[in-house]
């Protein structure tokens, strides 16, 4: 994910060259698609394990709670895709001249309410996907409309968060994320058992 | 432990394999399930370990219904599938140590049960190198270690040697004194009349 992330990463500052100013109007969107990307990357490959030799059978039969597969899917997931974030987005910073000169735990705050928006919407379509046959083709056409609303947040956040505009300006697109996160999470949770049945 | 089932209903894209099923087990029997392919046999199976859903009915293990919602009401059996259900990245010893963890079976005595199972040698392969017999040895294996009172058995035999299928009897034996109820799919009717009570040969709707 890391490597996938930084090679776009790689193509936006190539293809890019425009002046600094304009640079950082896009920036935003271009690092929201870049963590969009790399997290289909990820949800992709989430129940690649379980749909080996039907080793979901394994759990799905078991006296267990099949929402608790979920949460921890979504967590494994987030905790993935962050560190992929970590790792891409100073060469993000650097490859496309952008300053760093804003509040670093907003902008911490902004990556995991957005990434576990994508991230609980995209573990419930990868449930969802899981016993089709197209899935890799699946998840990404499923995921891409589903999580628009979190993308067009996300940047809304980071746009303003970019500007140096005070959080009581954008606090209503950081509630979006957070009630994305909140709301698929749970609803996630609650309809799992139903979407590993057979 | 009781087994119900009661007017069960499926259908596959409004194709129905199952119209108003119904199926009555007491403690420690033993059923043999046979029928032409497509005729609902893992289907059963399936629909009574809750691993697929069901259109309509109900199924009683001893006085819970099995309902998705409640997985308690699955503690009770196990499904040995003809598909692996397990995970291939893992040796046979570290899936053991994982279903068991899933049935609340904290101290598990896997290492005597590889050895009854004769797998002791290949406890540390990774499942995926597992040949067919040896992967029918662990499933039987997981049903030895979670000792449900259900056994829901898929094709036990397929795949395993003499030795195997003689193992595979004499658990069957240990598992009657001890009053399991074992349904067993098997397309062998000869083996399936010499080793239970009863057979219901299933036909396609």
């Amino acid at each position: 994910m890391f490597i996938f992330g930084l090679s776009i990463t790689l193509i936006f500052a190539l293809a890019f060259q425009v002046a600094p100013m304009l640079i950082r109007t896009f920036a935003p969107g271009l690092l929201w698609v870049v963590i969009l990307f790399t997290s289909v990357l990820g949800l992709n490959r989430l129940f690649s394990l379980e749909r080996e030799e039907h080793a979901m059978w394994s759990w799905t039969s078991a006296p267990v709670d099949r929402g608790t597969v979920y949460i921890s899917k979504v967590i494994s997931a987030l905790l993935f895709v962050l560190m992929s974030e970590i790792l891409f987005i100073v060469p993000f910073f650097i490859f496309l001249n952008l300053p760093a000169n804003f509040s670093f735990f907003q902008f911490a705050l902004i990556l995991f309410l957005g990434t576990g928006a994508i991230v609980s919407v995209g573990c419930l379509i990868s449930g969802i996907t899981l016993q089709a046959g197209l899935r890799d083709v699946l998840i990404p056409i499923l995921l891409f409309p589903s999580a628009s609303p979190v993308a067009i947040a996300a940047t809304k956040c980071t746009g303003s968060l970019f500007d140096q505009k005070p959080m009581t300006e954008w606090n209503f697109w950081l509630l979006i994320l957070g009630s994305f996160f909140v709301i698929f999470g749970m609803f996630g949770y609650l309809v799992f058992n139903r979407i590993v049945e057979e | 432990m009781n087994l119900q089932v009661t007017n069960l209903s499926k259908s596959f894209y409004h194709s129905p394999v199952f119209q108003s099923f119904s199926l009555k087990m007491e403690s420690g029997e033993k059923i043999g399930l046979s029928g032409p392919n497509g005729s609902g046999k893992t289907t059963l199976l399936k629909m009574i370990s809750g691993i697929m859903s069901i259109d309509s009915g109900k199924i009683r293990i001893g006085e819970n219904d099995v309902n998705p919602d409640e997985p308690d009401t699955r503690k009770n059996l196990y499904y040995l599938g003809h598909s692996v259900g397990l995970y291939p990245g893992l040796t046979g010893y570290e899936n053991l140590t994982f279903i068991s963890g899933l049935y609340g079976k904290m101290n598990p005595n896997i290492s005597n049960v590889l050895i009854k199972v004769r797998l002791d040698s290949a406890h540390d392969k990774l499942v995926k190198f597992y040949s067919q017999g040896m992967l029918q040895r662990l499933k039987l294996a997981t049903a030895i270690i979670l000792d449900p009172d259900i056994l829901l058995l898929d094709e036990p035999l397929t795949g395993l040697d003499v030795d195997g299928i003689k193992l595979f009897e004499s658990v069957i034996v240990e598992w009657n004194e001890l009053r399991k109820t074992m349904i067993i799919v098997s397309h062998n009717s000869d083996w399936l009349r010499t080793n239970t009570d009863r057979i219901i040969e299933l036909k396609q709707c």
